[in-house]
């Protein structure tokens, strides 16, 4: 019998996973979503993605699409009809993705450390990650969101920050996105959470703010 | 002898070659220090790529002059590189493969021009691509917008189908996560033997990983893209080059016909293949030659 529908096999409180998600939803596509419990993943996860065993994973009509980035690609190609998520011209695609890959290499890089460090190291990283954040807001330049009037692929892959990057704020005491430092981004913050599919799709503040003071309360004492 | 032919492209026909000579002439005359510069530094000194790099700097001049343009106009390619960068022997195979003229730029990362500087000022590395004068930056991306901007023209590199398209992206992926930072560790963070050892494992069951994909996804077809060279054959075929060199290093074959079969025939006639030629590296000592060169200019960055 041939499997069919749409699955997402994910984690509450993974920002990877919520672009599938966002995704999804701006396609008006009807999903079933599995959470999975990441210390001891189920057999059907490992089964689809053996190869990097992680989430999130998109199954459609039985087929696994793995890595969210791809995943959102395909999902704009697979449902093309609907909502578009990438941009139309080939340049801007080309930019799209090309801030897309700065985000998630240099600017999580960045962002990641915040998390744990403390004092005097806890500025130079928040610095760093300053750094990194205000070279993807000159993205935003002159526009309501990077997709421009409506929010496109660079908005879905980069916007967990607006609702992620509060909680390491405040968890860490750490003040990485400011209107005096980032402008344009905190703005861009208010404008994405008030999209509908987006502020329909997130996590509960609270459980999320719980779950990283817990992990950073155990990553400090290791 | 050149190791890096420029393809396709005559840039300049015997005419506009004169009025291009007089104009480096006058190039020289008002900056001869910074023409000198660029002679000097072009590790793959062909005389078309002098002549490239020369023409990059007459661009530079004319721009600042407000002089015509040649060459540079819209609708033009020109692509920066380095010649043994896996990332830039990807796009120019691509670029082969559609049959596509260009200007081929051989850039000293040493002493980075003011044209890769103020087209990729946030990574400033190559490979960079200017269509028309605008680039586009990331191999990645870079394919992926030949192939889309140049749809119907040579055959495509991504397949038309959604998932296929999803499990290419994913494979590609793959190749620069796990063969790339592994070919970091091999040849330019690895302080000591041992490291490069551990560098080297890592490669060889990323190696293995690919086989199984290899099996997959051609069905048993020449290239992971099927009867034809696909996105992930020029993504895994970039780093080609420099499996040969190191293969010398450590003295026995990544891509081992015994352990990687499949891989190893794949390399055979990837390496044979038109798109391939000239632009993947076969002189393995050519390319230890020119290490030291570049991890002089990872040292300089460093800085």
């Amino acid at each position: 019998m041939a499997e069919k529908g749409v699955k997402v096999f994910g984690m509450w409180a993974s920002p990877m996973v919520i672009r599938v998600e966002w995704a999804l939803r701006l396609k008006g596509v009807v999903y079933e979503y599995v959470d999975e419990d990441l210390a001891s993943k189920s057999d059907a996860l490992l089964r689809r993605n053996p190869v990097t065993k992680k989430v999130p994973v998109l199954v459609h009509d039985g087929k696994p699409i793995v890595e969210s980035t791809i995943i959102v690609e395909y999902i704009d190609e697979a449902w093309k009809d609907g909502y578009p998520i990438m941009p139309a011209d080939p340049h801007d695609r080309a930019q799209a993705r090309f801030w897309a890959r700065f985000a998630d290499d240099k600017c999580n890089a960045a962002i990641y450390p915040v998390f744990t460090a403390t004092g005097k190291a806890q500025r130079e990283v928040v610095r760093e990650a300053q750094r990194c954040l205000k070279t993807l807001e000159t993205a935003l330049e002159g526009k309501k969101f990077f997709g421009g009037d409506a929010i496109g692929y660079l908005d879905v892959v980069v916007g967990w920050y607006a609702y992620w990057l509060p909680v390491i704020e405040e968890v860490s005491g750490a003040s990485i996105v400011t209107d005096e430092e980032l402008p344009l981004m905190k703005a861009w913050f208010d404008r994405f959470l008030a999209v509908d599919v987006v502020k329909d799709t997130l996590p509960p503040r609270d459980k999320l703010l719980a779950l990283n003071k817990a992990r950073r309360a155990q990553l400090l004492s290791a | 002898m050149s190791n890096v032919p420029i393809k396709g492209v005559d840039v300049y026909q015997s005419s506009s070659q004169f009025i291009y000579q007089f104009l480096i002439s006058l190039a020289v005359y008002i900056n001869p220090r910074g023409l000198a510069r660029i002679i000097r530094s072009q590790p793959e000194h062909s005389a078309t790529t002098s002549i490239n790099a020369t023409h990059v700097s007459y661009l530079r001049f004319a721009h600042h002059q407000g002089l015509p343009m040649a060459g540079g106009g819209e609708g033009e390619l020109k692509l920066l590189g380095v010649w043994t960068s896996p990332f830039v022997i990807r796009v120019r195979v691509v670029l082969n493969l559609k049959s596509l003229p260009y200007e081929y730029v051989e850039e000293n990362l040493g002493s980075k021009s003011a044209l890769l500087l103020g087209s990729n000022p946030v990574h400033q590395s190559v490979p960079v691509l200017l269509h028309g004068g605008r680039p586009v930056n990331e191999s990645q991306v870079i394919v992926q917008y030949i192939d889309e901007v140049w749809a119907g023209v040579g055959p495509s590199v991504l397949p038309a189908d959604p998932y296929e398209r999803a499990v290419a992206r994913f494979w590609a992926a793959y190749v620069d996560d796990k063969v790339g930072s592994a070919w970091t560790g091999m040849l330019f963070s690895c302080k000591t033997e041992e490291e490069r050892a551990e560098a080297v494992s890592r490669a060889v069951a990323a190696l293995e990983t690919l086989e199984g994909a290899l099996a997959e996804c051609s069905g048993g077809k020449p290239f992971f893209g099927g009867d034809a060279i696909g996105f992930v054959d020029v993504v895994l075929g970039g780093y080609l080059g420099w499996f040969g060199a190191i293969d010398k290093i450590i003295g026995r074959r990544l891509i081992d016909p015994a352990r990687t079969p499949l891989l190893a025939r794949w390399e055979e006639r990837f390496r044979a293949a038109d798109a391939a030629k000239g632009v993947v590296p076969d002189d393995a000592d050519k390319m230890l030659d020119f290490l030291p060169t570049l991890l002089a200019w990872i040292a300089s960055k460093a800085k």
